[in-house]
């Protein structure tokens, strides 16, 4: 495309001031994304009491209504019961609000409570990270997820301009030549095969935020009509307190049955109500809310919602979206992902993959075409360690809290900490370790973290053994895929790590390179 | 490439007129949209979902003209101006479409 000189510097600059100023907290949500593609599969292995065939389509009441009748419930007093899937076995009970709490975890045959390992597992963890960064301060975490996912989509676009030769890098990967060439030709490489991802990660989850990103914006038209809004956009019907007392619902599974069956006749396709949802519990006016979440057979989310009058079971509404609303739904659940597709979600997660080599690669590039050009030793050692520490040094760290939820046993409580903190110490300690580590070694720590890795890695895989008598062959056997795949995936890391060992040279002594000699003699060709 | 240090105010500035006017121009953007459409008809909440997907094109087209533009000056008066009467325009019509 003929675009101008003076065009194509600005986006040079564009591209590189926003890859440095994010590049680091874009790899750390990258690397997250990429986890949680696979949470619930990753939950199973931290949680080995969930390592079970799951029972799908039982009926409810005899498992959950026990629960609720001796629940002392309240006008504000909100249920969220969800059905087990083929990726989650157990039914979950949650109340929040009013004068009792439940959080019940539950056999979908038995009903017998099932106590899981105390962690936050990978859907605590990993997938608030993802969204969040753990930063709950004023919400800061997510406007700087917010921004950095912007930037992503700014930096796409701005690498696109400044691509002249699509088709040519596309075959263009040259391990063979110096490392900035080859490091230039990974970024270009990853960045083109994996185009369509760096688009639709970034503004796909743009959208599930929008309503923390761009407030009172788009609803303009319902004037401060919070009820009004929420029943349009999503069907969520919430009624006023009666100021009453009033029962649960005789039954849960005759409504989702009805609910299921008007599903079913609208479109022609089993559905299956995955979320219900009872506001006000304990009130006159309760609702039962019976949700389509995730489609197993559609990428859409959010198809459909039917709320009933929980005393007379009265069908109150009937949400289906609309065709904005439809493509709306359509990016969302292109983010989340829980289509029943293993073959797309493999996809994703080697879109998250190769996004996140794309970052690395591109922080590298630009560090050594600094060095190249003469940095002070002191700024070196400072971008260096955050480089290293974020990409290898996370990569690590999330080893660190694999292990750490294997070692752990199941009432352990240390320094006032309960035991899923204990799990996300050892994360963090060894987050800022590599960091510092790798500011002190300089380029020694590529190698040396690749080795930790490698050994790390092998390690979780180990002890999950070691602990659980798992071994991947007896996994197979089971048919428990989600441990196959977690095992599988860490021996394969530690594979790669490996291999990346024994192709970064073994580099002694002067850890920041070129530091005491005059820059122009540094030897740059052997720079790695 | 030696950048320099008025070069680098520039830029700086650019990247703060396309974040930040950015931002209130696609905020305005979406409110306009979504007030304005139900006028011609379209269902409300229609009208804020096709705001906020258009909305962030915009978004983006409005950071690469900030960074690009060969009219520094052109952009940071325009910028704010446009966020700014559809902000108003916004206002004006957001009783008349309920």
């Amino acid at each position: 495309m003929p675009v101008s000189q003076q065009f194509r510097s600005s986006m040079q600059w564009l591209h590189t001031w926003l890859g440095i100023a994010l590049g680091s907290v874009l790899f750390a949500i990258f690397w997250m994304g990429t986890l949680t593609v696979f949470h619930l599969e990753i939950n199973r292995w931290m949680m080995p009491e969930s390592r079970v065939t799951p029972a799908l389509n039982r009926p409810l009441d005899p498992i959950v209504m026990p629960h609720l009748q001796t629940l002392d419930r309240g006008e504000d007093t909100f249920i969220t019961i969800s059905r087990p899937t083929s990726r989650s076995p157990f039914v979950s009970v949650r109340s929040f609000g009013g004068p009792e709490r439940l959080r019940l975890t539950l056999d979908p045959v038995t009903g017998e409570q099932i106590e899981t390992t105390k962690s936050y597992g990978a859907s605590g963890f990993f997938y608030p990270f993802h969204y969040s960064l753990h930063i709950s301060w004023l919400g800061l975490g997510t406007w700087i997820v917010g921004l950095a996912a912007l930037s992503m989509l700014v930096l796409t676009v701005s690498g696109i301009f400044l691509h002249r030769k699509i088709f040519a890098d596309f075959f263009s990967f040259r391990p063979q030549k110096h490392l900035r060439r080859s490091l230039l030709d990974l970024h270009n490489l990853t960045a083109v095969v994996a185009l369509p991802f760096h688009v639709l990660f970034p503004l796909t989850g743009i959208l599930i935020f929008v309503f923390v990103y761009f407030p009172n914006s788009f609803t303009k038209a319902y004037d401060g009509d919070r009820a009004e809004l929420r029943e349009e956009m999503i069907g969520y019907v919430l009624r006023d307190a009666a100021g009453e007392p009033g029962e649960l619902p005789p039954s849960v599974d005759a409504l989702v049955k009805r609910a299921e069956t008007i599903w079913t006749e609208r479109s022609g396709q089993p559905a299956h109500a995955d979320y219900i949802r009872i506001t006000r519990a304990g009130d006159a006016n309760a609702t039962v809310m019976v949700q389509h979440t995730f489609p197993e057979r559609q990428v859409a989310m959010n198809r459909g919602n039917i709320t009933f009058d929980a005393q007379t079971g009265e069908l109150l509404t009937d949400f289906t979206p609309r065709s904005a609303q439809t493509a709306n739904a359509w990016i969302k659940g292109a983010h989340f992902l829980r289509i029943d597709s293993w073959a797309l979600r493999w996809l994703f997660f080697l879109g998250g993959l190769a996004g996140s080599v794309m970052i690395a690669t591109g922080q590298l590039y630009w560090m050594q075409a600094r060095i190249k050009r003469g940095l002070e030793p002191r700024r070196v050692r400072v971008v260096r360690g955050l480089t290293i520490g974020t990409t290898t040094g996370l990569i690590l760290a999330t080893l660190a809290y694999l292990i750490a939820n294997r070692l752990l046993t199941n009432d352990v409580r240390a320094l006032g900490f309960e035991r899923e903190m204990l799990e996300v110490l050892p994360f963090f300690a060894v987050w800022i370790v590599a960091v510092l580590h790798a500011a002190l070694r300089g380029r020694a720590a590529w190698r040396e973290q690749s080795i930790a890795i490698c050994m790390a890695a092998i390690a979780a895989a180990v002890l999950n053994w070691a602990t659980t008598g798992d071994d991947i062959v007896r996994s197979a056997m089971a048919a428990q895929w989600a441990v196959v795949g977690v095992d599988s995936a860490l021996l394969v890391t530690s594979g790669i790590a490996l291999w990346s060992v024994r192709r970064l040279p073994s580099v002694s002594g002067s850890p920041v390179p070129a530091a005491g000699l005059p820059r122009r003699t540094a030897p740059q060709a052997k720079l790695r | 490439m030696p950048s320099t240090k008025s070069q680098t105010l520039h830029r700086s500035w650019r990247l703060v007129l396309a974040l930040i006017g950015g931002y209130a121009l696609t905020l305005g953007y979406m409110s306009l949209v979504s007030v304005a459409l139900p006028l011609t008809g379209v269902v409300r909440s229609e009208a804020a979902v096709i705001g906020l997907l258009t909305g962030m094109v915009v978004y983006v087209v409005v950071i690469i003209w900030c960074a690009s533009s060969r009219h520094l000056l052109r952009v940071s008066l325009l910028v704010p101006s446009i966020a700014a009467i559809c902000h108003v325009t916004a206002g004006a019509l957001v009783g008349r479409s309920g």
